[in-house]
């Protein structure tokens, strides 16, 4: 096979997802000089159309920190923090964007724009079972000293406890619209927001349609890289025409490669769920080893069961119960419950194995892996295996472990379906 | 290394603490001796939940403690990166040694148990009662998430020990807690009075003898040794007057307490979990009973890490907390992996900083591979201090 012809492809749907996000983070920095108050979000992107509606311009803390990794800017940041006495097993996105907070102000005149964040008139926290997210937040509240508010997420210990779940969240998500209307001597304009709404539900709806898609369809035509990257239109573009239009398109696209029978890889010969965060700071080595090994990422927890992924319980005329019910993700369920949908999925889309990301300096995302994995061994029978790495910190990433272990598992399968060895 | 800072008791008293310190070498041993007389025994993850609740049901609440035992089995079901007592109750779950329980309580306060008790609960078949605490102060936004949650609990509860817990009950139990805790600041107070009364070791083995056996003993024990502490002679005289903070959920090795005192040191005022923070305050008596147990949450008499927002600041709490006592310095103890804390130790740091207050930090694990790196730092701090 050339070299030429070994080559991924990615969405052209997806190119102008990097655009959506440089004008997303120009239009941030341009807020103050605007009047717009400006409010730091970590956490689950679930407030942002509250947020729109009330002309809120926000830094989602995540994602800021995601990007740093992805595009290698992470290290001059977690540096600043680290100097204020930050420790490397601090989530590597806190340390990130703590990082932001404590920037020096005398490196701000040569300091590439994207450090260049407005600082906060408030701060706003979204947990959902994560319970590192108001420490994070609290520690900012120390630096800028603004106003917080914090959801927070109970787990959901059984499924019958998830509707008083969503119920205790969308109590909450109503005192959220009292604090915005404090912090923004605004009244929330609640046409607009179930206007957002509706665009929230719509683009929601074309993303996980073209997930269903891509992940039932042999080969699949879609790496999880791009899903990954698409996820740059739910945390920047939600609830605007824009996003709609974004998501209608990967979703044709999808539903194209899918009708000529087109696959992301040029042989998919291993399918997987993936368990756990990205790896940020490695995204071009791991598309290039699995694609080496031909295996496709089918479905993961980051892009299957999470970020508004439940259009179905989007309700344009109730939008604080439809918030409430998008915050329930993938990290409000207990372990059975979790295994449930990881099954689900890798029956669903015929996956032959699973693999976790073990983020270091992450607590809760790959927390229940070997539980997950008892539990999907025994109902499906088929292997898992983990390797070591972290969300945004490189420096916990080994890649000769990870390509061991992936060649492993690639090894573990095909010996399993009877088609030989890895070439 | 083996270290032991000499016990100024002698006597009876000294027995007091031989049978507490049983407690601290294995945890629950009281709490078989009970299960044997037919008492349902009721494991509570820490820091939080009002183990009145589950008193009142008759049964006897433990506070499930980080054991000595190495982490084995444990490893085959959780990765490296929860805390030591998250990973050490997931060990001796996996090896049924939580098997003597009649139910664990899951207090939600922080991930590492949440994640943790998540694997405790596939590797047993214990019930388990899921209850949930928010990351704040503010009483009056959460009361009404957190009373439904902690009925459901006296519910739950109800189940499992097979009675009806009322409020009187539940009253009465208060009354025995809130004695306890009053028993503990008598003692802690006499060791602030009275620096090297006892020693650092001594006191830990105080609060989690009272963490796994019954109040009512635990009561009569520490009844019977205050008195002897007041009328005890000591003398601290030239020592190094030290605060020790943190150290949230489980209990400090005692190997490190007692070289922290060996150096010619003596600890006349703490925060820690397994010390003031457990009985600093009580649960109040002037409202209805279940409210009440709730408010101690809100407000349980210092600032705890896992709590944000600005109603409390830790670090004016230990400033003024370790000037009161005298302290020269403040020892930092943290748990490794231990989030709450390594968020709120960078501002802490700088705080006594710039209010001219010495300050150390030592992390702590499960496995002491080696005391003597702590001790060369500590050493050094303590020269410093002397300087």
């Amino acid at each position: 096979m050339t070299k030429e012809a070994k080559k991924i492809k990615r969405l052209a749907s997806i190119a102008r997802v990097g655009s959506v996000v440089d004008n997303f983070y120009e239009e941030l920095r341009q807020a103050p000089k605007k009047g717009k108050k400006v409010a730091w979000c970590g956490g689950w992107p679930t407030p942002f159309p509250l947020l729109r509606a009330m002309d809120v311009a926000y830094l989602f803390e995540d994602v800021y920190a995601a990007t740093a990794a992805a595009r290698h800017m992470e290290k001059k940041l977690q540096g600043i923090s680290a100097d204020k006495g930050y420790m490397a097993e601090v989530c590597s996105y806190a340390r990130t964007t703590l990082g932001e907070a404590f920037f020096p102000e005398e490196e701000k005149p040569m300091a590439d724009p994207y450090y260049l964040m407005p600082n906060p008139d408030f701060l706003l926290c979204v947990d959902i079972g994560c319970s590192m997210l108001p420490w994070w937040t609290d520690a900012e509240r120390r630096v800028f000293n603004k106003p917080i508010f914090v959801i927070q997420c109970p787990l959901v210990w059984k499924r019958e406890d998830e509707e008083e779940v969503v119920n205790e969240l969308t109590q909450q998500y109503r005192q959220m619209v009292t604090f915005l209307e404090d912090m923004t001597h605004t009244r929330v304009n609640w046409d607009r927001f179930q206007q957002i709404m509706a665009d929230v539900r719509e683009a929601v709806a074309y993303r996980m349609e073209a997930l269903d898609i891509a992940s039932k369809a042999i080969p699949s035509p879609v790496t999880f890289f791009d899903w990954a990257a698409s996820l740059g239109i739910t945390n920047y573009a939600l609830g605007t025409p824009l996003g709609v239009e974004l998501y209608r398109g990967i979703r044709d696209e999808v539903r194209e490669r899918v009708a000529r029978k087109e696959g992301a890889l040029p042989e998919e010969k291993v399918r997987v769920y993936w368990e756990g965060h990205m790896c940020w700071p490695h995204m071009r080595w791991w598309g290039e080893l699995l694609n080496e090994l031909g295996v496709n990422v089918v479905a993961a927890k980051y892009t299957h069961l999470g970020f508004w992924h439940r259009p179905d319980k989007i309700d344009p005329a109730k939008p604080l119960e439809s918030m409430a019910w998008n915050t329930v993700g993938c990290l409000g369920y207990s372990a059975p419950l979790l295994a449930e949908d990881i099954v689900r999925l890798c029956r669903d889309y015929s996956l032959d194995a699973v693999v976790c990301h073990f983020t270091y300096t992450c607590r809760i995302m790959p927390g229940l892996f070997f539980e997950i994995m008892n539990i999907v061994s025994r109902k499906l029978g088929i292997p898992g295996v983990s390797f070591d790495g972290d969300v945004a910190d490189s420096s916990f990433f080994g890649s000769a472990q990870a390509r061991e272990r992936i060649e492993n598992l690639v090894e573990a399968v095909l010996a399993k379906k009877g088609v030989g060895k890895v070439s | 290394m083996s270290t032991s800072a000499g016990s100024p008791l002698r006597g009876r008293e000294e027995g007091v603490f031989v049978k507490m310190r049983t407690l601290l070498e294995d945890p629950y041993s009281r709490a078989r001796q009970e299960k044997e007389k037919g008492r349902k025994i009721i494991g509570i993850t820490p820091m939080h939940f009002p183990e009145e609740l589950v008193h009142a049901s008759g049964a006897l609440p433990v506070i499930l403690q980080e054991t000595n035992e190495p982490i084995t089995l444990g490893w085959s079901y959780s990765f490296p990166n929860l805390c030591a007592f998250a990973r050490s109750n997931v060990d001796a779950a996996a090896k049924g040694k939580m098997d003597f329980l009649d139910g664990i309580v899951i207090s939600d306060i922080c991930m590492a148990l949440r994640i943790g008790f998540s694997i405790v609960r596939q590797r047993t078949s214990l019930p388990m009662i899921y209850t949930w605490w928010p990351s704040e102060y503010k009483f009056q936004r959460w009361y009404p998430i957190v009373s439904r949650r902690l009925e459901r609990c006296r519910k739950a509860l109800e189940e499992i020990v097979g009675k009806r817990i009322d409020d009187q009950s539940i009253q009465a139990s208060i009354g025995l807690y809130n004695t306890n805790r009053q028993l503990l600041r008598q003692v802690y107070e006499i060791r602030s009075k009275k620096p090297g009364v006892l020693s650092c070791r001594e006191m830990q083995e105080l609060v989690v003898s009272s963490m796994v056996m019954p109040k009512e003993e635990h009561n009569r024990l520490l009844q019977e040794l205050i008195p002897k502490l007041q009328n005890r002679k000591h003398s601290s005289d030239g020592k190094t007057r030290l605060f020790l903070s943190a150290h949230l959920c489980h209990r400090v090795k005692p190997d490190l307490l007692n070289l922290i005192e060996d150096m010619d040191a003596v600890v006349v005022g703490d925060d820690l979990y397994t010390g003031y923070r457990y009985y600093a305050s009580e649960v109040p008596s002037n409202v209805p009973p279940m409210e009440a147990m709730m408010r101690r949450y809100f407000d349980s008499g210092l600032p705890c890490p896992t709590k944000c927002g600005p109603e409390a600041d830790w670090a004016d709490y230990i400033i003024k907390a370790s000037s009161e006592c005298g302290a020269q310095g403040v020892i930092f103890l943290m748990p490794k992996f231990c989030e709450p804390h390594m968020f709120y130790y960078p501002y802490l740091k700088d705080r006594l900083t710039d209010a001219g207050i010495p300050h150390t930090f030592v992390e702590t694990e499960h496995s002491l591979l080696s005391l003597e790196g702590i001790k060369t730092r500590i050493e050094a701090f303590m020269e410093m201090l002397k300087a």
